[in-house]
C-alpha cells in the first residue's frame, strides 16, 4: 500500500511539472481531495456511532495495523461490568494472570481469541470502575420500580443497565449477579 | 483549495470527537428512575473508641458508626486506613442495622480496613444512628495510632445512587 502511494505521487509529480495550466488543475484536484476527505470523514464517524458497546456483539473484529511486535494484555469492560485483563488465548474463569504475562501480537497480522472462557462480573452500572454501593441503590431502585422493557424506566431510565442478564426487566436475579460479583472482588482488574 | 481541505479535516476531527465525547457521557448518564426525589448530604461516618490512651497489648473495640437523619439508607461502604506497624486489626463483627456484608477486607500489608454493607432488597427501615461494623484492636508498638477514611472510597448511599455523605470523621490513639 505504502509503495503503491509513493509511485502514485511521483507519477503525479511529473504529470505537474509538465503541465502548463498547474494552478487550475491542482487547484480542482484539492477541492474533489476535500470533499472527498469530509465525506469519508463522515462516513467514518458514522461508523464510529454505530459501533456502541449497546450491541453486545458476540464477535468482535478490531484492526491494528500499526502496533509493535510485543506482548499485550487485553482489557474488556462490559457496559454494566468489571474491566478483565486477558492475558491468555483462552483464559479460564480463576486464572490469575501473571506479571508480565500477556499475548504476543504484531501489526498488520491477523489473530482470533477466545476469551469467551471468562465471563464479565455484572455491577459497574455507573462505570465508576468499581463495583459498589452506588450500584446497588440503582439496582435496587431500578427493580423496586418495577423496570421492565419497554418502561420509562428501563428505556429511557437507564435501567436496562441494570437488567444483568438481559432478560427485559430487572428483578432477583440481576441481583444475585450482583452480590456475585462484591462477594469476589468489585473492582476493575 | 488546501484551505478548504484542511477545514473538512477540521470538521471531522470536530465531529468525531464530539460523538465520542457524547458516547463517554452516555456511558457515564446517571441511572434515573422517574418518582426521582433530591436527598440531602446529611449522614456521617465516624469512629467510636472506648478509650483514646492505650497501653502496648491493649485490646479495645473500634466502633465504625453510621448516623443519618431518618433516610433509607442503601449501602455503605468504607477504606480505612491505620498503621499496621503500631496496631492490629482482627476479623470485623457486622453491626445489626444491615443485613448483608458482601465485602469486610482487613489488609495488614497496605494498613487498609474495607467494609461493604447494604440492606437487604426486601427491608426499608430508616437509619438514625447505628454501629456499622467493630474492628478488634490490639496495639502492637508505641506511638500515635491514627485510624483515617479515604474520602474517595467510603460512600453512604440512598434512594438511586444518592450519596448522601456528609463527613466523616478520624481518630487517633495514643499509645504509651
Amino acid at each position: 500500500m505504502i509503495m503503491k502511494e509513493q509511485k502514485s505521487s511521483s507519477r503525479q509529480k511529473t504529470s505537474l511539472l509538465k503541465s502548463p495550466r498547474l494552478p487550475f488543475f491542482s487547484g480542482l484536484y484539492f477541492s474533489f481531495l476535500s470533499l472527498f476527505l469530509f465525506f469519508a470523514g463522515l462516513f467514518l464517524t458514522r461508523k464510529t456511532i454505530i459501533k456502541t458497546p449497546e450491541t453486545y456483539p458476540q464477535q468482535q473484529q478490531n484492526t491494528l495495523q500499526s502496533i509493535p511486535a510485543k506482548t499485550y494484555v487485553i482489557k474488556i469492560k462490559g457496559p454494566s461490568h468489571r474491566q478483565i485483563v486477558f492475558c491468555q488465548d483462552r483464559q479460564t474463569q480463576d486464572y490469575a494472570c501473571q506479571r508480565g504475562e500477556g499475548i504476543s501480537i504484531e501489526g498488520g497480522r491477523s489473530y482470533d481469541f477466545d476469551f469467551s472462557g471468562r465471563l464479565l462480573s455484572f455491577g459497574d452500572i455507573d462505570q465508576n470502575g468499581s463495583v459498589g454501593v452506588t450500584d446497588w441503590s440503582l439496582l435496587l431502585a431500578c427493580r423496586n420500580e418495577d423496570a421492565k422493557k419497554g418502561s420509562e424506566a428501563y428505556e429511557q431510565g437507564g435501567c436496562k443497565r441494570a437488567d444483568a442478564n438481559f432478560d427485559g426487566e430487572v428483578n432477583n436475579f440481576d441481583i444475585d449477579l450482583f452480590q456475585r460479583t462484591l462477594s469476589n472482588y468489585p473492582d476493575d482488574e | 483549495m488546501t484551505g478548504m481541505a484542511l477545514a473538512g479535516l477540521v470538521v471531522i476531527r470536530n465531529k468525531t470527537e464530539e460523538r465520542l465525547a457524547e458516547l463517554e457521557e452516555e456511558a457515564k448518564k446517571a441511572v434515573v428512575v422517574p418518582d426521582y426525589q433530591k436527598l440531602a448530604r446529611n449522614s456521617l461516618l465516624y469512629l467510636k473508641s472506648e478509650k483514646e490512651n492505650l497501653t502496648v497489648g491493649e485490646m479495645i473495640n473500634l466502633e465504625v458508626m453510621i448516623q443519618s437523619k431518618g433516610e433509607t439508607v442503601d449501602g455503605v461502604e468504607f477504606v480505612l486506613a491505620y498503621n499496621p506497624e503500631l496496631i492490629n486489626i482482627g476479623e470485623p463483627i457486622p453491626g445489626a442495622f444491615f443485613s448483608l456484608y458482601p465485602l469486610m477486607e482487613v489488609n495488614p500489608d497496605k494498613g487498609t480496613v474495607r467494609i461493604i454493607a447494604l440492606r437487604s432488597p426486601d427491608e426499608s427501615n430508616s437509619l438514625n444512628e447505628a454501629v456499622l461494623v467493630t474492628l478488634p484492636v490490639s496495639v502492637l508498638k508505641k506511638g500515635r495510632g491514627e485510624f483515617k477514611f479515604d474520602r474517595e472510597k467510603s460512600h453512604i448511599v440512598a434512594y438511586a445512587g444518592q450519596e448522601i455523605l456528609q463527613d466523616l470523621g478520624s481518630l487517633t490513639l495514643s499509645i504509651d
